[in-house]
């Protein structure tokens, strides 16, 4: 039951992962083309992206209490 | 009623407590970094105003052009203005938590006092830095709420007119004004510091920042919010005109929304019932310790000859109240007789909570109206009482 989480845990924060890699993208996109709120914004997502994959991989047992 | 009220919020802020342990990590949990978060913005606060202030001219005519400047024309400027604004906003609301969570488990009575009255101040003090950010802008809000609050001012018997001369820098709005709102918004900002360490002298372990995770989080919300909602100025003040309403924000320009219903005079009035109430919280429904069932056991006392200086009281007193000092002669027990340092307990600052002597393993600790042997005696009671009859 808990590998099973586990694995689950381990590919949402993969899904969120790629995601992060999209937001990049959007980044890089806005500040080539002078969008310079869609490239904050875009930052501002991939933060809350990375927070999650933190809690995730807590989740997973990956990580240990600090 | 207060006390049933009381009651039923400490099990539900305890409930919600439980409820956000299932889903998050416990160290996680956000309700136990409160004031960790309100640190958090208040840095963010900081370095984003340190950039915004670079660009501001404090004038009545370069007033709302520089901030137009900033927003429009320099660089991800509208961005560092949005974290600025919202990160006022979670910083109060970060603050409130901290306040109702503390208020709702009652960590305030006693030697918390002081945590409580520097955290009012807090309160305050960052309230009217929030209220002055918003007069820098100088648009027609800004203008409103200066003519609004210097009539207030004006309307205090005696001071009135002093007051409200200090507010505008002069006898009406001019260009030393806006210096004033500059002054009256980075000074209380500065005081914030001050007052943090009021408000942190007597703890020994206080959490003064979130973890990682919410750091990130913080930021990336901030960014979202600064990038999707972008901080706007409403249209700039004119002289001579006055404007007919503002949009409010509910932090920190509450006070004018009573200026709807209430003379200012007396919207001044119920904002300081308010902060006064705020400040005597600690010393209402006080109640003895017999009444709650505790004995006073006197401050904790060290036994100087069991004293080995190993600090292991020092490092667990949750109030500051121990101190180490280099030790003026050997223990007298052979642990202690090479000691360096000896344990001196602040009385002020005790308040008998014995955990000292939990920490203690050389029995160095006492409480003078709680010795060992009574506390054996209870232990021996009690396991008369709990033990089970045997069949």
């Amino acid at each position: 039951m808990r590998k099973d989480r586990s694995t689950w845990h381990f590919a949402l924060a993969g899904f969120l992962a790629v995601l992060a890699l999209a937001g990049v993208a959007l980044m890089v996109y806005g500040e080539w083309f002078d969008q310079r709120l869609v490239a904050s914004g875009a930052l501002g997502v991939i933060l809350v992206l990375y927070a999650a994959i933190v809690v995730l991989f807590r989740k997973a047992g990956l990580t240990a209490e600090e | 009623m207060y006390r049933r009220l009381l009651l039923s919020l400490q099990s539900a802020t305890l409930r919600l407590d439980t409820v956000l342990n299932r889903v998050l990590p416990q160290d996680f949990n956000p309700l136990y970094y409160t004031g960790g978060l309100a640190n958090l913005f208040l840095t963010i606060l900081v370095v984003s105003g340190i950039l915004i202030f670079l660009y501001y001219e404090p004038s009545l005519e370069g007033a709302y052009a520089s901030v137009e400047f900033l927003t429009r024309d320099v660089p991800y400027g509208v961005v560092f203005r949005g974290i600025h604004r919202y990160a006022a906003d979670a910083y109060m609301v970060a603050i409130l938590l901290h306040l109702f969570r503390n208020w709702f488990t009652d960590r305030y009575r006693e030697a918390r006092d002081s945590q409580w009255l520097s955290g009012m101040f807090l309160l305050v003090v960052s309230g009217f830095a929030g209220f002055t950010g918003y007069l820098l802008v100088w648009d027609e809000r800004a203008q409103l709420l200066t003519s609004l609050t210097a009539q207030a001012l004006r309307s205090v018997p005696l001071v009135g007119g002093w007051l409200a001369r200090v507010f505008l820098g002069g006898p009406g709005v001019s260009d030393t004004t806006l210096s004033r709102f500059l002054y009256l918004h980075v000074g209380p900002a500065m005081t914030v510091y001050v007052l943090l360490w009021w408000h942190y002298v007597r703890l020994r372990h206080p959490k003064i920042w979130p973890p990682a995770v919410w750091v990130l989080f913080s930021l990336g919300l901030l960014f979202i919010l600064a990038s999707a909602l972008p901080a706007a100025s409403g249209r700039p003040a004119q002289p001579g005109a006055t404007p007919g309403g503002f949009a409010v924000d509910w932090f920190f320009l509450w006070p004018y929304v009573l200026a709807r219903w209430l003379a200012p005079a007396w919207a001044m009035v119920l904002v300081g019932a308010l902060v006064a109430y705020g400040m005597v919280i600690p010393y209402t429904l006080r109640e003895t310790p017999e009444q709650r069932g505790l004995r006073a056991l006197g401050q904790a006392v060290v036994v100087e000859e069991n004293c080995t200086g190993c600090e292991l009281c020092y490092y667990d007193c949750p109030y500051n109240a121990i101190y180490m000092v280099p030790s003026p002669y050997p223990g007298k027990s052979r642990a202690a007789a090479n000691r360096k340092l000896l344990a001196v307990v602040v009385d002020s600052r005790c308040v008998e909570c014995g955990i000292c002597i939990g920490a203690c393993p050389f029995e160095a600790l006492e409480l003078p109206r709680m010795l060992e042997k009574d506390v054996q005696q209870r232990i021996r009671r009690g396991a008369q009482v709990e033990a089970p009859v045997p069949s």
